[in-house]
């Protein structure tokens, strides 16, 4: 899929899918039996984030980093001094680093920027062209160049993650490819793989990127169902 | 196929009011509804809107009734903390026949309380919000959806009735994330010829005024005020009710809550408990007549809540004695579970 460098970095515009990728995308790296440790360095999204997967993640022997304040009832953007640590001693084990949302969430790598780049990192563009603002691969790309002024880092891939949430279907997934595509070539990043929920029949050739088959993990233990 | 995207809560509402024809907002950020201003900032310049960052809740609300009073169709959001400190602008527009749309995305409360969701903002919305005999229009949805349906619904109401709406969400419906179909963009206003728009020399001027020298007056306005009320209550009460013919236990609960109350009617039906659901969608007007028509076949009503119990008290005036009603409720940011109510459900079942 993609090469395996130490550190790989999740980012994206607001509700483009990080949180579940990355925790799908650890959960990879650990089945394949490789030491992995979770950084959550999201400090703009109050809900719906990596902290309430600590648990699952855990019982899989994932390690989860999490801003301190994380789930709690206050909002003080702090990330726990361990992170500093873990990054510098990278090639012990795979880490694995959710980003908030847009530039604003992005500006959290800014600190560790430099101990990323000298330990060699790929950070994935995550893309799913339903949300707004990412309609078009020209907002898209817009977004990206904003987060990597942000992040002081440049994306290395884009990881598509075409998706209407529960109403995904297969249509869904292949009506994407055009978007991707035209931001593949908008960017000049090749598309490391595309995202596809485990039952939607969707073969590699299809969508002309390898398949990265995922779970929806953050649904507050099935509290939802679908509206109706 | 209608074209779906998939947007958060907060999102929803921004670009449903932008498609309502909304052309003013104004608002201070909070946790958890700052992404409504957030989407603002990017939206209203590409459609010829205004946004504007006040520097505080009550700054917000005045510039929302200054836009309304010009006839504008004009929003602002917050959440808990920030709707209390709007409250005596809420109490103006009202006096002053304004229509504006709020939405409050609920918090934990009192005081600064927290992120996390809540619904212990029944009271402020539903019984008046401010000083003085009057009453709002409050829409409480479920879903992505119904928040972006509801709010092309909230300025409807709004300009029908000259009344503000308050759009009662919560931290947890603003930040959930659903595939949605936008509601056709408003093409054209209806006409508002009481708005200070300019006399232009062709007419008397329209004067936007809640002080009232003669209390004779003042009271003949409210009078008239109150028929309005008394037509929203006949025309406008809304509600669900979900397999509640049938229902032994019945379950009142609106918003995010009746969103978990309703799996948990689906788990029971599962197990051949006989459960319903009745859901308010308007809370003022509450739907009084349509609870107790749906609690007909029930032993006991269940009422489910983030809060310590609010929406509860019209659901015993609304039922006068003729059922049991009894009350689940989570508070402080805390989300009751599918489990905790059909737990509780079966003890009812069991003790009647």
């Amino acid at each position: 899929m993609i090469h395996s460098p130490y550190i790989t970095v999740f980012a994206g515009l607001f509700g483009s899918g990080k949180t579940n990728l990355a925790a799908n995308y650890a959960m990879h790296l650990k089945r394949r039996g490789e030491e992995v440790v979770l950084l959550d360095m999201d400090v703009v999204n109050p809900l719906f984030r990596m902290s309430e997967l600590s648990a699952l993640l855990a019982e899989k022997g994932i390690a989860v980093i999490t801003p301190s304040y994380a789930g709690t009832n206050i909002d003080i953007p702090a990330l726990p001094c361990t992170m500093e640590g873990i990054l510098q001693d990278a090639g012990k084990r795979r880490i694995v680093i959710d980003l908030g949302g847009d530039d604003i969430g992005a500006t959290a790598l800014w600190r560790y920027a430099g101990v990323i780049a000298s330990a060699g990192y790929e950070m994935l563009y995550v893309y799913n062209c339903y949300r707004p603002f990412a309609q078009t691969a020209q907002e898209a790309h817009l977004g990206m160049m904003e987060i990597e002024r942000a992040a002081r880092l440049t994306f290395t891939h884009i990881a598509a993650n075409p998706n209407l949430g529960e109403e995904t279907t297969r249509e869904t997934v292949l009506f994407a490819k055009r978007q991707t595509e035209a931001l593949s070539r908008l960017s000049g990043l090749e598309v490391a793989f595309t995202a596809v929920m485990e039952g939607i029949p969707v073969s590699a050739e299809e969508v002309a990127s390898s398949l990265f088959p995922i779970q929806i993990l953050l649904n507050r233990a099935g509290a939802l169902r679908p509206a109706g | 196929m209608a074209h779906k995207v998939l947007a958060k809560g907060n999102e929803a509402l921004a670009e449903a009011a932008i498609a309502a024809g909304c052309r003013g907002f104004f608002g201070y950020p909070i946790t958890p509804q700052t992404d409504v201003a957030a989407y603002m900032a990017r939206r209203m310049p590409q459609v010829g809107g205004v946004y504007v960052q006040a520097e505080s809740e009550i700054s917000a609300i005045n510039m929302v009734m200054g836009a309304a009073a010009a006839g504008v169709r004009a929003l602002t959001s917050s959440s808990s903390p920030g709707i209390s400190l709007k409250a005596e602008t809420i109490s103006y527009l009202a006096a002053c026949d304004l229509p504006a749309v709020i939405i409050n995305m609920q918090r934990a409360g009192p005081g600064l309380g927290g992120i996390q969701p809540s619904q212990a903002d029944y009271f402020q919305a539903t019984k008046g919000l401010a000083h003085g005999d009057f009453h709002l229009i409050v829409l409480a949805p479920y879903s992505v959806q119904e928040l972006a349906d509801f709010m092309a619904l909230a300025f409807e109401l709004a300009d029908r009735y000259r009344t503000p709406v308050i759009l009662l969400g919560d931290g947890m419906l603003g930040q959930m994330m659903e595939p949605v179909v936008f509601p056709p963009s408003v093409e054209s206003l209806p006409e508002k010829s009481w708005a200070a728009t300019g006399t232009k020399g062709k007419r008397p001027p329209n004067i936007i005024n809640s002080l009232y020298i003669q209390p004779d007056e003042l009271e003949a306005l409210v009078l008239e005020r109150f028929k309005r009320y008394e037509t929203m209550k006949q025309q406008e009460a809304r509600f669900e009710a979900f397999l509640a013919d049938d229902a032994e236990i019945l379950i009142t609960a609106y918003g995010s809550t009746a969103r978990i109350a309703k799996s948990a009617v689906l788990t029971c039906r599962e197990q051949g408990v006989r459960v319903g659901l009745f859901r308010p969608i308007t809370l003022w007007p509450f739907p009084d007549t349509a609870l107790r028509q749906a609690a007909q076949s029930a032993n006991a009503i269940l009422c489910v809540e983030m809060s310590m119990g609010q929406m509860l008290e019209d659901v015993r005036l609304a039922l006068n004695g003729a059922k049991p009603v009894h009350f689940l409720g989570r508070t402080g940011g805390m989300i009751p579970t599918p489990t905790e109510i059909i737990e509780t459900v079966l003890r009812l079942r069991e003790g009647s």
